[in-house]
């Protein structure tokens, strides 16, 4: 798998990149991950909506159900004669099935059937759900391995008891010597809960794990801090590219093409190999940032810690550990309590070194000092784990919510934080409330900053400092989205009203293509255009790996299988005089199968 | 507006104004000087409320009620005021019971007349469109005539919400002409349709008055007894071109019992002026009224969705109300399309006229077949709403506890109760005019309700949801007797309007 | 210009990409009312050997898929009963002062010496409240924390309150019975405009803003115990404020909730097997408001629009509308005076509607001349001469 450093042109990919990650793991792993209730908790949530849908229906579903009727549900529309032939609501279902079937969720079945009239044998394909994905997950819906605070039917309760009987003898055998088991492991984690929590308190957690991660990003920026990161910290910022040593540029520089893959291959290759010895703390410390490091902070904070935790599932991966170990573990955050303490006494060896390596991110806490019993020494998650596997509207960046923290440190850990800050006006004037020099620091990357008020900067976004931050590596995708996702409240409200407006009008000369291509800016388009113009000037040519299809035999076929391609979404560029089109990588295998379907039938 | 400039600029140390000239507005027992800018803000708000309540004219004051100023006169002539003068720390250095009374205070309040009346719940409409070059005139965005075409589409469909079992027609006075667009029908969608294809073509000429109202009346001759006739206008224009005297044509209109509704998107017109008096029985304000901006167009133009109150003269004069015989039909979905009756188009599924069995594709509608209204009950009961007004709610006084602490529809937190006897200074006074209970109560359940879900439960639900979630034994039956008696109670008032009309 | 080409088709890659990408980001409400109408249970429990339990734990489960779907989401839940509570706000509980804590242990003996029909309800439910009295307290004293923490603080609370309603029940029950009240009306319409106040509230707050938000009733009662007027103005409101209305009906058919959903773009489901509940409430009831565009919805498509009288509260077809106050009526008034609001009604168009169609001779036909006051009526009857 590619590094998803190496590919930095879409958007979103940091959020993808975890789905990427857990679509490649082997069939065996998934089996094991799906074991805990609170992996699959987190891998649902990860997927589509409409996925979600389909595993819920099949859920509860005992028997396997027939393909076809999950293409039931979807309402197809036909398309009302204008020349808009995508079909999202198609493509969107591709989307979810083959996310289902990547991560092995879904089983195909075929299943011989003969007509119960004609008698002829046809082969139906059959879904299912993955066993071991059900169960865990049913588990985790209904809590049966735990209070049994549900009255389940007799039937299941029976085994369930079962289960729990085994367990828990499980449990009285291994003790937190062995468990390889990270099932057992969380029964263990559970059931040790402990409430001596006093002196911790929700908001010393938020403010521990906001100045961690702060002090990482102020690291990278390069701003004065007081206290460098860890070394962990640091070995896993280099290793990831997003910063590099001044010796490790030079190397780069001197080699002929200082292709970004190559990169990230020197680095591995040093540092895992032990051909040459892994720098020192004192050396690390002068790392400097990379084209990627610059994209890494313009990330909202949730991807930002998926993006770290990725490199480090990778980098754990080389160290030997159990990659079923570590998601679990990392899953498992998601699912714990904010201001609870649990002790570290039944992780696994493996979980413990990652401990500590998440105290450094500032996922954790762990007093040092506290010897509190022999066994029993406690860690806390801290919001930053806690919200892995939800979604970002906890708190945007660390910037804003440390914001809020000293706006208002009384307030309960409740959800209402400031989220946007940034206005920016359609004469490329942006104003930004902020006190934080992490914000400033990030802004300046790309905007030329004029002034500097106690609680705001202001400042305007021009060519000049577009084009710095684009050779920098930064993308005009990039920055709209920075913009976006930190854009004030205001203007989101404006946007919205703007859009509704809008699509009334559309709506009611009838212009229902219009409408459906209306677009929802939060953002003044000029100066979205303005920004994506200035990036066209630097780089004119895109290159997308691809197929080529050509020397079509008739009309017919070209017709059909680009009608097809067309209503997928995959067809990038055609050419019909010459019956030629191109299509992604993604979507060739689709076509293939359709193209063959084609032809089966038409020999048939 | 007499000022005096000095006395306006005298600053106290804690921020308040002086100005002599507010004591007029404010109630009679607070007769000191020294007031906050902010109570004035505060009770002027109240007086607008209070004279969109009161039926009686304000005729003491001399401008138009939406332009009216603090002191009587047009906003415009109004001393500025600072946004920042009216708030003001209380003892505990605190801004926040001042700044919530505010936000609340500046929250407008539901506060429509409810008794009910007896409306004419049956009514045919003529909408009479300027089409006129006028109407390309880009003071409203993006033409006047756009902006109308788009306000009458959401008046149709709002209008058949509301008044399901009505007709509608629409006419446009273009190049001098009346022209029909739609025929008077009781299906939205035809409607619609005609005004979107209209959209497309450009207004022209100047209008005329006179053809249209002369149209209008053709269009409303076969309407029978029991249904009101109405012609709504949006007039444009400043003037009218017709062929022979207006005059005679209102008088025709006054005969066959149409009322005359004008929206005028300029200026005042004496001869709609008249034309809204002789046909409304004098009752000028609700009949002729001239925009102010583009939220006050939608609001007028809203405002003739609700059925106008029968008047005391046109129920006496009738034999009786009638009795109409209508049908609900059943939805069916088959596998094979076959012919609706109405426009004899192969569709898929539709509604089964429970008398003659046809199939008809749209409600409401009537039966092509048998001639049965064919309506759904859905339609009928969004009207009830204007027949069986829900109470208004009161605002409970303040006092230092409360029985309830969270509002019975959202369970939104209400503010603590503030002690009365605490220190009965000046400030604190004043302050208590900013300040409220934020609860608004239900009379016939005593629940109490947030100021928001007061404006949802008036505006939106017409449930009082504390009513509702009693157990209820004979409600229904209750509820029925009560509004006859209602109804028996509003004749009075039926006969104070007329009084008003004439 | 190359470069405004070129931007157009990157648009296009990823304009679909992005739509459902924000489709996905949006959380939701789920406000679940749950009709607790002790009569209708006994009768649905006694003929489906049901138990109200099963029905709580597939609710349950419900409400923790839903939650399970996206952090952000959020759930609620009302009942509705005609009795003690009328409707109420079970979850989220906001702490009102719920200071009773009545631990009235005597209504257990008071209710075990009575002898009608209604002391085997009353049992039942005694015995339904020991049992889940103890499951709770086993889970106090558990107090695990493997389930999910959201779907623990969900659940615990719902127990609690409906244990606690429950617990009430007969003795409210009975207090009703001695006093000879038999009519009871249920309260859904009180639950769905508490819910839709809520969701006003939720939609209009600016955390929440633009949150979708559907409401799944889940109902045992017929439609004689609703009040038409007032659950037809929810449906309204409801559809006004574009939230689905999801009915999952066990016992008899309702015709106004086959309404609401229909008007409100929500879902009926009639529940022939009430064991398989979890079934129908985690798939025909469980499409989330932004993915209704996109999936078929599983509903009905034969709906039985009739209204109901207002005198005989019977369900019409064919009705007489009374044109000042628009009641409903499936006869004509003896006294010409409409019921409702003592309108008096024409005396000539009642004659005209009393009358019997008659058949006529056919040569008489074409000289027949219409008659012009009474279009809409009279060509019914002409119509049935043929």
């Amino acid at each position: 798998m590619q590094s998803p450093l190496t590919q930095p042109s879409s958007s979103d990919l940091f959020k993808s990149s975890i789905n990427e990650y857990l679509d490649n793991l082997p069939e065996t792993v998934h089996a094991q991950l799906y074991k805990s209730p609170e992996t699959c908790l987190a891998v649902f949530r990860l997927l589509p909506a409409l996925a979600k849908f389909y595993i819920m229906t099949l859920l509860f579903q005992e028997t396997a159900i027939p393909f076809l009727d999950l293409n039931r549900w979807i309402r197809h529309k036909k398309a009302s004669g204008t020349t808009h032939r995508r079909n999202p609501s198609k493509i969107y279902q591709n989307e979810s099935i083959k996310r289902l079937k990547a991560l092995n969720l879904l089983k195909e079945i075929r299943k011989k059937l003969k007509h119960p009239k004609t008698g002829k044998t046809a082969v139906i394909v059959f879904v299912q759900l993955n066993p071991i994905f059900r169960q865990s997950f049913r588990d985790a819906l209904t809590g049966f391995r735990a209070g049994r605070q549900l009255d389940p039917n007799e039937k299941i309760t029976e085994t369930i008891e079962e289960s729990e009987a085994k367990e828990s003898g499980k449990k009285g055998l291994k003790s937190s010597k062995d468990n390889k088991s990270t099932e057992s492991t969380q029964k263990n984690l559970n059931a040790l809960f402990s409430d001596d929590n006093a002196k911790i308190t929700v908001e010393f957690l938020d403010s521990y794990c906001l100045s961690k991660w702060e002090n990482i990003l102020h690291f990278m920026v390069g701003s004065e801090i007081a206290e460098y990161p860890s070394i962990g910290v640091l070995t896993l910022l280099r290793y990831s590219g997003l910063m590099e040593l001044p010796s490790d540029r030079q190397r780069r520089e001197n080699s002929s093409s200082g292709a970004d893959a190559d990169e990230d291959f020197v680095v591995d290759d040093h540092y895992i190999d032990g051909k040459l010895t892994p720098p020192s703390g004192e050396e690390l410390k002068s790392l400097l940032i990379t084209k990627s490091g610059f994209q890494f902070l313009l990330q909202t904070i949730n991807s930002q810690i998926w993006t770290l935790l990725l490199q480090y599932l990778k980098m754990s991966e080389k160290l030997m550990m159990n990659p079923v170990d570590v998601l679990n573990f990392i899953f498992m955050l998601g699912s714990l309590e904010l201001g609870e303490g649990y002790p570290i006494g039944m992780l696994s060896d493996t979980q413990l070194i990652m401990l500590e390596d998440l105290i450094d991110y500032g996922l954790l806490y762990y007093p040092r000092d506290a010897a509190s019993g022999g066994k029993g020494k406690i860690f806390y998650p801290t919001r930053l784990a806690t919200s892995l596997t939800s979604e970002q509207t906890n708190f945007k960046t660390a910037s804003a919510a440390l914001n809020d923290q000293i706006a208002n440190p009384a307030t309960e850990a409740d959800q209402t934080r400031v989220e946007g800050s940034v206005i920016i006006e359609t004469n490329f004037k942006i104003y930004c409330y902020t006190s934080s020099p992490l914000q400033i620091a990030i802004l300046n990357l790309f905007v030329h900053l004029k002034t500097r008020f106690a609680n705001m900067v202001t400042g305007i976004v021009t060519r000049e400092s577009i084009r710095r931050a684009l050779i920098n590596g930064i993308t005009a995708d990039q920055i709209i989205n920075y913009l976006e996702t930190h854009a004030h409240p205001g203007m989101v409200k404006k946007a919205e009203e703007k859009y509704a407006k809008k699509l009334e009008f559309e709506n009611s000369i009838g212009n229902t293509y219009a409408a459906d291509q209306l677009k929802f800016e939060i953002l003044p388009p000029t100066v979205v255009d303005q920004i994506k113009l200035w990036q066209l000037e630097l780089d004119r040519i895109e290159a997308t790996n691809g197929y080529l299809y050509k020397d079509f035999a008739n009309d017919f076929e070209f017709e059909k299988l680009m009608d097809y391609g067309e209503e997928i979404g995959v067809i990038l560029w055609k050419d019909k005089s010459h019956r030629r089109f191109f299509v992604t990588t993604e979507g060739n295998t689709q076509l293939i199968d359709y193209a063959k379907r084609i032809l089966r039938k038409k020999g048939e | 507006m007499p000022l005096d400039p000095e006395e306006e600029n005298i600053v106290t140390p804690a921020g308040r104004h002086r100005s002599k000239e507010r004591a007029s507005i404010i109630n009679d027992d607070e007769n000191e000087q020294d007031y906050l800018d902010s109570t004035d803000k505060y009770d002027n708000s109240q007086h607008i409320e209070t004279s969109r309540n009161s039926n009686e004219g304000n005729d003491d004051h001399d401008a138009p009620e939406q332009l009216k100023g603090n002191n009587g006169g047009y906003s415009w002539e109004d001393e500025y005021r600072r946004s920042w003068d009216i708030v003001q720390e209380d003892e505990s250095g605190s801004l926040e019971t001042i700044v919530s009374g505010l936000v609340e205070s500046q929250k407008k309040r539901y506060l429509k007349d409810t008794t009910p009346f007896q409306r004419g719940i049956i009514r045919v409409n003529v909408l009479v469109l300027d089409y006129s070059k006028v109407m390309r005139e880009k003071d409203l965005r993006p033409n006047r005539a756009a902006m109308m075409i788009s306000y009458a589409i959401d008046f149709v469909n709002e209008f058949f919400d509301q008044n399901p079992i009505s007709q509608l027609s629409v006419v446009i006075m273009r190049n001098g002409l009346a022209q029909i667009v739609s025929e008077v029908s009781g299906n939205p969608h035809d409607h619609i349709e005609a005004l979107k294809k209209l959209k497309k073509t450009d207004p022209e000429g100047d209008p005329s008055l006179q053809n249209a109202l002369e149209m209008s009346r053709g269009l409303l001759l076969h309407v029978p007894s029991h249904c009101t006739r109405e012609v709504l206008i949006i007039f444009g224009a400043l003037f009218t071109s017709d062929p022979g005297n207006i005059h005679s044509t209102i008088q025709g209109l006054v005969q066959e019992k149409i009322s005359v509704r004008v929206i005028g998107l300029t200026a005042r017109v004496a001869i709609c002026d008249e034309l809204c008096r002789l046909t409304n029985h004098g009752d000028l304000k609700s009949s002729y009224n001239v925009i102010l901006n583009e939220q006050h167009f939608k609001e007028l133009f809203m405002d003739a969705v609700t059925p106008l109150a029968i008047t005391k003269t046109e129920s006496q004069n009738k034999r009786g109300f009638s009795l109409v015989k209508m049908g609900f039909p059943q939805r069916v979905s088959e596998q094979s399309p076959s012919f609706c009756a109405c426009h004899s188009r192969l569709v898929y599924g539709g509604y089964i006229c429970p008398n003659c069995k046809s199939k008809v594709c749209v409600l409401p509608t009537v039966c092509p077949c048998c001639n049965l209204t064919l309506i759904l009950s859905t339609h009928l009961a969004r009207s009830y709403h204007h027949l069986f007004p829900l109470t208004l709610f009161v605002e409970v006084p303040i006092s230092s506890s409360y029985p309830t602490n969270t509002c019975f529809g959202c369970h939104v937190r209400f503010p603590k109760g503030v002690e009365p006897s605490w220190r009965a200074t000046d400030s604190h006074k004043r302050k208590k005019e900013i300040q409220s209970s934020s609860r608004y109560r239900c009379t016939l359940c005593g629940c109490d309700f947030c100021i928001d879900c007061d404006v949802f439960i008036h505006e939106v639900l017409h449930n009082c949801p504390g009513c509702e979630s009693r157990s209820r034994n004979h409600k229904l039956s209750a509820s029925i007797q009560l509004t006859s008696k209602d109804l028996i109670d509003s004749e009075k008032n039926r006969i104070h309007i007329h009084n008003i009309n004439s | 210009m190359d470069a405004i080409a070129d931007r157009a088709f990157v648009g296009l890659k990823g304009n679909a990409k992005d739509k459902y990408h924000i489709l996905d980001e949006t959380p939701s409400l789920l406000t679940v009312i749950l009709d607790i109408n002790p009569l209708e249970w006994k009768k649905l429990m006694d003929s489906n050997n049901l138990r109200f339990k099963d029905v709580t734990s597939a609710l349950l489960v419900m409400l923790n898929s839903h939650m399970a779907l996206n952090s952000g989401n959020k759930v609620s839940l009302y009942i509705a009963n005609s009795f003690y509570h009328g409707a109420k706000l079970v979850f989220p509980s906001f702490d009102d002062d719920d200071n009773d804590d009545s631990q009235s242990p005597n209504s257990k003996e008071k209710v075990d010496d009575n002898s009608s029909l209604e002391e085997e309800k009353v049992n039942e439910i005694v015995k339904k409240k020991r049992s889940r009295q103890r499951k709770v307290n086993a889970s106090r004293i558990l107090e695990t924390t493997g389930i999910y923490r959201q779907f623990r603080i969900i659940d615990e609370t719902i127990v609690d309150s409906l244990d606690k309603i429950i617990k009430n029940e007969p003795s409210n029950l009975k207090s009703l019975v001695g006093k000879g009240e038999t009519h009871i009306k249920g309260t859904l319409s009180g639950a769905l405009s508490q819910a839709l106040s809520y969701i006003n509230r939720f939609q209009n707050s600016d955390e929440h803003s633009g949150m979708k938000a559907r409401i799944v009733c889940i109902s045992v009662s017929g439609d004689n115990t609703l009040p038409y007027v007032s659950i037809m103005n929810s449906i309204f409101a409801a559809q006004k404020q574009k939230v689905s209305v999801d009915v999952c009906k066990l016992g008899p058919n309702s015709t106004f909730l086959q309404q609401a959903s229909d008007s409100t773009n929500g879902v009926y489901i009639y529940i022939k097997h009430p064991l398989g509940l979890i079934q129908y409430l985690s798939t025909a009831l469980f499409i989330d408001p932004m993915l209704r565009p996109m999936v078929v919805l599983p509903t009905n498509t034969n709906i039985d629009f009739r209204a109901s009288c207002f005198i005989t509260n019977k369900v019409v077809d064919i009705g007489y509308v009374c044109s000042v106050c628009l009641c409903i009526l499936s006869v004509i008034p003896e006294d010409e005076i409409c019921p409702t609001c003592h309108s008096k009604l024409d005396h000539d168009l009642i004659v005209m509607l009393k009358r019997k169609p008659r058949v006529l001779p056919l040569v008489k036909k074409a000289k027949r001349k219409r008659n012009s006051s009474t279009p809409d009526i009279n060509p019914v009857k002409k119509f049935r001469e043929n």
